[in-house]
């Protein structure tokens, strides 16, 4: 234990300004969910909405199309790769809007974004450029190996938001 | 469109009601003991103060006892003392104190006791010093716990 015995001061004030309602600690007012549009997804829905309810918050739901890099040493000739990027974009701008129907519907405000580039940067960028003030995320992704290891994808934003973090791990909830 | 995404609306008032903070009993804590009684007073649920004295490696509690004991008195009566800033708010409030290894401590600790959420105070991680500090073990309980885990910045 470190530290002198009045160092708690700080947390005294903060909860009972929290209990008071005078501003000592900041609500959410904007979260952002991630989406890989995968069962994983619909089990972190639940969460969100929880969140969202708590502290009548907006939600943002965020799909980035991670492809080319995925096929960075095939050669695909520019053309083809753009009209590759545009199906890519427009297949997952239409099923972000369903899912968004479907699951939030209820919410007081939700929006969509769909964008390309990596997942992590990307979701980095729109924390930043949205003014987000919480992140829900699931620890694991779509991939099989995500099964066995935090997908890299969320320990980047957990170790690199500069806003809170709400990481679920989908695998122990209750659907 | 509601059947091809599976999605079943929940109750989610019940999901943060055993609500757990770690505390170092410094003024770090502070902010993720704002957000967890706020949340706690919403679901009508209660928050688990959760102090972990760290453990030497490779020795045993008996060794140490003395030492140990010092700790944790002096432990107890700074998490009595933030127990009683709680009292206002009405929201029920537990304090334990555990020996061990901070980050496995809280997981185990959160898994045993079946905790629905876990509040930390984190930060940034500083590029410069990745494997310093407090927030490696907030980002090691955030990727490794069964349970939600809130990290707080």
């Amino acid at each position: 234990v470190s530290g002198a015995a009045g160092e708690v001061t700080g947390a005294k004030r903060a909860a009972l300004g929290c209990l008071d309602r005078r501003g000592a600690v900041k609500g959410f007012s904007k979260i952002l969910f991630p989406v890989d549009l995968s069962d994983i997804s619909i089990r972190i829905v639940p969460y969100v909405h929880a969140m969202a309810e708590k502290f009548d918050a907006e939600v943002h739901l965020l799909f980035v199309a991670q492809m080319l890099e995925e096929f960075s040493d095939l050669y695909i000739p520019d053309p083809a790769v753009r009209k590759f990027e545009a199906e890519i974009l427009e297949g997952a701008e239409k099923r972000l809007a369903d899912f968004g129907r479907a699951c939030f519907q209820d919410c007081r405000s939700y929006t969509t974004k769909v964008t390309l580039g990596n997942v992590a940067e990307e979701i980095l960028a729109y924390v930043d450029a949205q003014g987000i003030d919480l992140v829900v995320l699931g620890t694991h992704g779509r991939k099989g190996l995500d099964r066995l290891l935090f997908g890299s994808v969320a320990e980047k934003v957990v170790k690199m938001s500069p806003v809170p973090v709400l990481s679920v791990n989908p695998y122990r909830i209750t659907p | 469109v509601v059947r091809s995404f599976g999605f079943v609306r929940d109750k989610e008032e019940a999901l943060f009601r055993r609500i757990m903070v770690p505390v170092d009993l410094s003024n770090r804590d502070a902010p993720a003991l704002g957000v967890a009684v706020r949340m706690a007073q919403q679901s009508g649920g209660s928050v688990t103060l959760l102090h972990v004295i760290e453990t030497l490696q490779d020795t045993g509690y008996d060794e140490y006892r003395s030492f140990y004991d010092r700790l944790e008195r002096q432990a107890r009566e700074k998490m009595q003392r933030l127990w009683e800033t709680f009292i206002p708010s009405g929201v029920e409030v537990m304090q334990q104190i555990v020996f061990g290894r901070r980050a496995e401590a809280i997981i185990h600790y959160a898994m045993k006791h079946t905790m629905d959420l876990i509040v930390l105070t984190s930060h940034k991680i500083d590029l410069q010093r990745p494997g310093e500090g407090w927030g490696t073990i907030s980002h090691r309980v955030g990727i490794l716990s069964q349970c939600p885990v809130l990290l707080v910045k």
